[in-house]
């Protein structure tokens, strides 16, 4: 979402330059967690976020906030390219952001045996309307979830004290719901009949 | 968001006067406080400490939990001692995201 600057620009930078700052302190956790920031210039930061407990260590996605206007209004946070800043369509992410419903006192053998089954109840967090479409994140605290119709009685100015659409919450949020999660790399392999091999011994001669 | 001047990461790892007592350093919502806390007490008593200590009034604790780096979350109704806990570990207090969708 590209919007102009109408809060004092000396405002949102200082609170942009905060929030990365307050990142910054704690850059190795953050490191450890997968979590690399690539580039943090007023109004936008790119984090990048790697699955460290898969093999190889995998690039799951890069995300860009913009603090444009901050924090009269919250970040917008967008999937992109890492290596274009292009904004991704849901088809083209490759991951999910998911929140179990419910099962909050649920043993994790529990909500594996469920997830066997395909009877978990999951509520997804990126929403688009379709899979060319680039996808929102559906947050308290980020501008696209304010900015939707769907929610124009849960104003930001609610949520603004709160600690939510900070730097920090919505990158947590990203990688507990999306990339902490993830355990093994999923493949689909399609294989095409070829024809038949034979025994060229058992040939007649 | 408030800060406090009494941040102090570094303090991590420190044991006080009493052998009971240990300072642990607790990242609330991306900034890190220091937290005097008693092994023998439930961990819901740092965690309202450190909210307190940051600033942080504008959700209730239990909107609020704990969790080591690997984002593994601590039952606060247990005491510190019975979780695991030591001196020197990083706690980052997350807040939970609201209802969203």
């Amino acid at each position: 979402m590209t919007e102009s600057q109408f809060v004092d620009e000396a405002v949102s930078r200082r609170k942009f330059e905060r929030e990365v700052a307050q990142y910054r302190e704690l850059e190795d956790s953050y490191r450890r967690r997968g979590w690399f920031l690539l580039d943090a210039t007023f109004p936008t930061v790119l984090v990048l976020f790697v699955a460290l407990k898969v093999t190889p260590r995998s690039l799951v996605c890069a995300v860009r906030l913009d603090f444009t206007n901050y924090d009269l209004e919250p970040p917008s946070v967008t999937f992109v390219d890492p290596s274009t800043g292009t904004a991704l369509p849901a088809k083209s992410l490759g991951f999910k952001m998911l929140r179990l419903n419910g099962l909050k006192e649920a043993s994790p053998e529990t909500v594996t045996t469920l997830a066997q089954q395909q009877r978990l109840s999951v509520q997804e967090l990126l929403q688009a309307h379709s899979p060319d479409e680039t996808p929102f994140l559906c947050l308290p605290g980020v501008r696209e979830y304010h900015d939707h119709p769907a929610h124009t009685g849960d104003l930001w100015l609610l949520h603004r004290r709160s600690g939510e659409g900070s730097l920090h919450f919505i990158l947590e949020q990203i990688w507990a719901s999306g990339i902490n999660p993830i355990r093994m790399l999923e493949y689909q392999i399609q294989m095409n009949f070829s024809g038949f091999q034979m025994d060229a011994a058992a040939l007649p001669r | 968001m408030a800060k406090s001047p009494n941040t102090a990461p570094e303090a991590a790892g420190k044991k006080t006067g009493s052998k009971n007592k240990i300072t642990l350093t607790i990242v609330v919502n991306g900034e890190p406080v220091s937290v005097e806390a008693n092994v023998n007490a439930p961990l819901h008593t740092a965690i309202a400490k450190a909210l307190e200590e940051s600033g942080n009034v504008g959700q209730p604790p239990e909107n609020w939990e704990l969790k080591d780096e690997n984002g593994t979350v601590f039952d606060a109704s247990k005491k510190i001692e019975d979780l695991g806990i030591t001196a020197g570990q990083k706690l980052f207090l997350s807040l939970k995201a609201g209802a969203a969708g």
